[in-house]
């Protein structure tokens, strides 16, 4: 069953930091990984540098020996720093990179103001007009026009008779 | 706003179309007398009526087109396509500063990159004209399967990123799509019609020019009675061999055809279903579209929603406009002879619907005659196929009671009587009549050299005529299938449309027209004996087109065929000397910011962080969802993507915070084999 690490904030209890510490075999496999979870986010240098020291370094205090614990705390752990990154929400500073281009740089929630650029819908009926589609009551209306026509007709130029 | 209390056009509309019913039925009617004078001692009288009957309504449906395009020739002659006072473009005004008009395309499984194009192309065709804050653009998606859904959300909020078009181009994907495409546009109106006051309606594969939105703009806002503006679309694009045939004869013979309907309509016009400008709050509150009893395909949803859209619309007082001098308007045709029968499979069943709407009250006599129009245009291939076969009764009968090949010649027609011969040189007139007059105005108009010079459009009105000929009894064989299954409760589901030049192999072709094949070959190779030289050479070209129809099918799909005509200036089109700018930012180069999925979309979804955050700020927490997306993510990581099924992944893409989770689960995995499973070693 997995355990999302992020939501149970174990990242956040993790021990202090102990620099010299060897990196184990699985520990490089990981951070590569890491590591190519970072490259597909636009940061600019500095940060990525710092999400990698970061990193290293939180691989380096995890005592557990579980490489299944090892792997969903180092990446809560990325997903915790990333957060730092844009006011403590890690969805929003990756909405936020992805955005960066065209996001003004004043916005603190790029979801709200992404859905705020999408129009909101304001309601309104559309529904059929009934339609009659008898072809008696269509018969009965082409022959009354006729009738008209035709009274019009002899109104307008009498063929037969006295013009009154 | 309700509709203008003058129609100026009316009482000359009235007269043109008493015109246009005298032209068609009397030469008909006269024809059928002559007809009957040589049938009446040779024939029984059943084989007469039905004879005469089937020739005198097939002769009145082509008479339609050549009267159509004989007056289209006098109207271009006369070098306005307006013609009456009031003129809805006379009219046009400066639109008012909160006028607002929504494009909107919707869209089905559709190839993205060439969407995102069109759409782009028309968006940056808008920017140059400067007014851009009148217009506002919805990518309406009703695409079901997640690959397509993902892409498109990708695909746009990197075509807002590149013209930095957030807020002024909006993606909206229904996770309902019942009513097909009427019901995505119905959609729109539903949510955000009362938003705008016009909307153009594009199809995935339409362009249109900025300045002709924009002059479109203008004339609804000049005249507040007009409910729908149409163009007339042109064909482009295409590099199969029968795409650039159909492109090359709708251009160059469309004209006409286009000035004389506009000259029978004025304002009853048709409407096709995109390339179009429509006033929304008449069209939400009368086009709805009528659902009609019994079961598909005859009964329940309209399959064609477009020409019943128009009679609703002018039923309900509001004029219908056809404005084909507007230009700025394309579209891309079916690239092959399958997609191009595919098309007319749906457009059959929805013609033959619209029959059942005839009897409808109020309706406009215009529309009414659009109705039988448009049916007929399929019904004639049954009743054609009949004709042939009534000829070979009489054939039959005729050999029965003693005839020989030599009394059957042509030139025993041509000396003895020269009725048939008369009949066959009306009906080839009426034929191809509209064909000599097209190339006559583009000689004289001095326009010939768009279409390659005069002598390489000569050449390819030759071909093109040969290539319809040879063509026509295959339509005939596969419309009448499609009368017979639409009549016989046989309906066809909504697909996506082929957009992409795909060549068409022998295996598909010989599947779809082998059957053909072989009756033609046969024919040709066991016919004649029976049926005497002349009568064997008449029907030549019939035998012909069945005998080739999985040749003409395979050769006819391949790019390079057509690539080598149009290097041959065969079948040349304007807008492939002079390219518009809009065409050229179709071009693939023009969209290489689009992001690039690699295989399977879901799963990028899933993996990359950045999808993975646009996607879902797209959807909403679907909290009654939750219990399943639970149990879904959980099937995701145990078991793998490949085990989700299609509904699956789309409940788990269309909740945010399903999306999230899975994100931060396929980044926590550590086991090789379930990495794998989502892209990651």
């Amino acid at each position: 069953m997995y355990v999302d690490h992020w939501q149970s904030g174990s990242a956040a209890d993790l021990p202090l930091p102990q620099a010299t510490d060897p990196m184990t075999a699985e520990d490089v496999v990981l951070l590569s990984r890491m590591e190519s979870y970072l490259s597909r986010l636009p940061f600019d240098d500095a940060q990525r540098l710092w999400l990698q020291a970061e990193l290293t370094l939180q691989l380096r205090q995890l005592t557990v020996d579980d490489p299944a614990v090892r792997s969903a705390r180092a990446f809560a752990a990325l997903q915790n720093r990333i957060a730092t990154l844009h006011r403590g929400d890690e969805w929003e500073a990756r909405l936020a990179l992805s955005l960066r281009p065209v996001l003004p740089a004043e916005i603190e929630q790029p979801s709200r103001w992404l859905r705020g650029h999408q129009l909101q819908p304001q309601r309104s009926k559309m529904a059929s007009v009934p339609m009659q589609r008898s072809v008696s009551a269509f018969l009965q209306r082409q022959t009354q026009s006729l009738r008209d026509f035709w009274n019009r007709s002899r109104r307008l130029v009498p063929f037969f008779g006295n013009v009154r | 706003m309700n509709r203008h209390p003058t129609r100026a056009w009316e009482a000359l509309s009235q007269s043109r179309r008493r015109w246009l019913t005298a032209l068609i039925a009397i030469p008909a009617a006269a024809l059928g007398v002559l007809l009957q004078h040589e049938l009446a001692l040779s024939q029984p009288l059943w084989l007469e009526i039905l004879t005469i009957g089937i020739f005198v309504l097939l002769f009145a449906w082509i008479s339609a087109g050549f009267w159509t395009a004989l007056v289209g020739f006098f109207v271009l002659l006369q070098g306005r396509t307006r013609s009456i006072a009031h003129d809805p473009e006379e009219l046009r005004r400066s639109p008012r500063a909160d006028a607002r008009v929504a494009v909107i395309m919707p869209i089905y499984n559709e190839e993205v990159a060439r969407t995102i194009a069109g759409l782009q192309a028309c968006y940056r065709s808008v920017q140059r004209t400067g007014k851009l804050e009148h217009f506002s653009f919805f990518l309406l998606s009703d695409s079901r399967d997640s690959q397509s859904w993902v892409n498109e959300e990708l695909a746009w909020a990197s075509l807002c990123e590149e013209l930095n078009a957030f807020g002024r181009i909006h993606y909206r994907r229904r996770p309902v799509n019942n009513h097909a495409k009427s019901g995505n546009v119905a959609d729109f109106c539903r949510r955000w019609g009362n938003q705008y006051e016009y909307m153009v309606v594009l199809d995935a594969d339409s362009v249109m020019a900025g300045d002709t939105l924009y002059r479109m703009l203008e004339i609804m806002e000049g005249n507040p009675q007009v409910g729908i503006l149409q163009t007339q679309p042109v064909s482009v694009n295409r590099s199969t061999l029968y795409a650039r045939i159909q492109q090359f004869s709708q251009r160059l013979y469309g004209p006409l055809f286009s000035a004389g309907l506009r000259f029978w309509q004025l304002g009853d016009g048709h409407f096709i279903g995109h390339n179009a400008m429509i006033r929304v709050a008449p069209f939400t509150r009368h086009c709805a579209l009528p659902i009609l009893p019994g079961r598909a395909p005859l009964g329940g949803q309209l399959l064609s929603h477009d020409f019943v859209e128009a009679a609703l619309m002018a039923r309900a007082g509001w004029e219908v406009w056809f404005l084909p001098e507007l230009g700025g308007s394309w579209e891309e045709s079916p690239p092959t002879l399958i997609d191009d029968l595919k098309r007319d499979r749906r457009w059959a069943q929805g013609n033959m619907q619209h029959l059942r709407l005839l009897a409808a009250d109020r309706l406009r006599s215009a529309h009414r005659f659009l109705f039988i129009n448009g049916a007929m245009s399929f019904l004639a291939a049954p009743l054609w196929g009949i004709f042939l076969i009534l000829g070979a009764i009489s054939g039959l009968i005729y050999w029965a009671h003693g005839g020989s090949s030599d009394s059957m010649s042509l030139f025993h027609y041509g000396m003895d009587n020269p009725l048939p011969v008369w009949l066959f040189a009306v009906t080839l007139t009426f034929l191809l009549g509209p064909k000599l007059l097209a190339v006559l105005w583009l000689h004289w108009s001095r326009q010939a050299k768009y279409f390659g010079g005069t002598g390489a459009m000569l050449l390819g009105v030759i071909l093109e005529s040969i290539f319809a000929i040879v063509l026509a009894p295959v339509r005939m064989v596969f419309h009448s299938v499609f009368v017979v299954q639409t009549l016989t409760g046989r309906g066809v589901k909504w697909g996506a449309q082929v957009r992409g030049d795909q060549e068409t192999p022998w295996r598909v072709a010989v599947r779809q027209f082998g059957a053909l094949s072989l009756i033609g070959v046969s024919f040709l190779f066991a016919a004649q004996p029976f049926l005497g030289f002349w009568h064997f050479a008449w029907l030549l070209p019939i035998f012909l087109g069945l005998a080739l129809s999985v040749p003409l099918a395979v050769f006819t799909s391949r790019s390079s065929w057509g690539l080598w005509a149009r290097r041959r200036r065969l079948f040349l089109i304007p807008e492939e000397i002079q390219v518009p700018r809009e065409l050229r930012e179709l071009a693939p180069e023009y969209v290489d910011f689009l992001p690039q999925v690699e295989g399977d979309a879901f799963i990028a979804t899933v993996v990359d962080p950045r999808f993975n955050a646009v996607h879902a700020a797209l959807q909403r927490d679907r909290a009654g969802l939750w219990g399943i997306t639970a149990a879904l993510c959980n099937k995701a990581i145990t078991l793998g993507p490949a085990e989700l099924s299609r509904r699956e992944r789309n409940i788990l893409l269309s909740d945010r915070q399903a999306m999230l989770t899975l994100h931060r689960a396929v980044w926590s995995q550590h086991e090789p084999e379930k990495l794998a499973a989502w892209g990651l070693l």
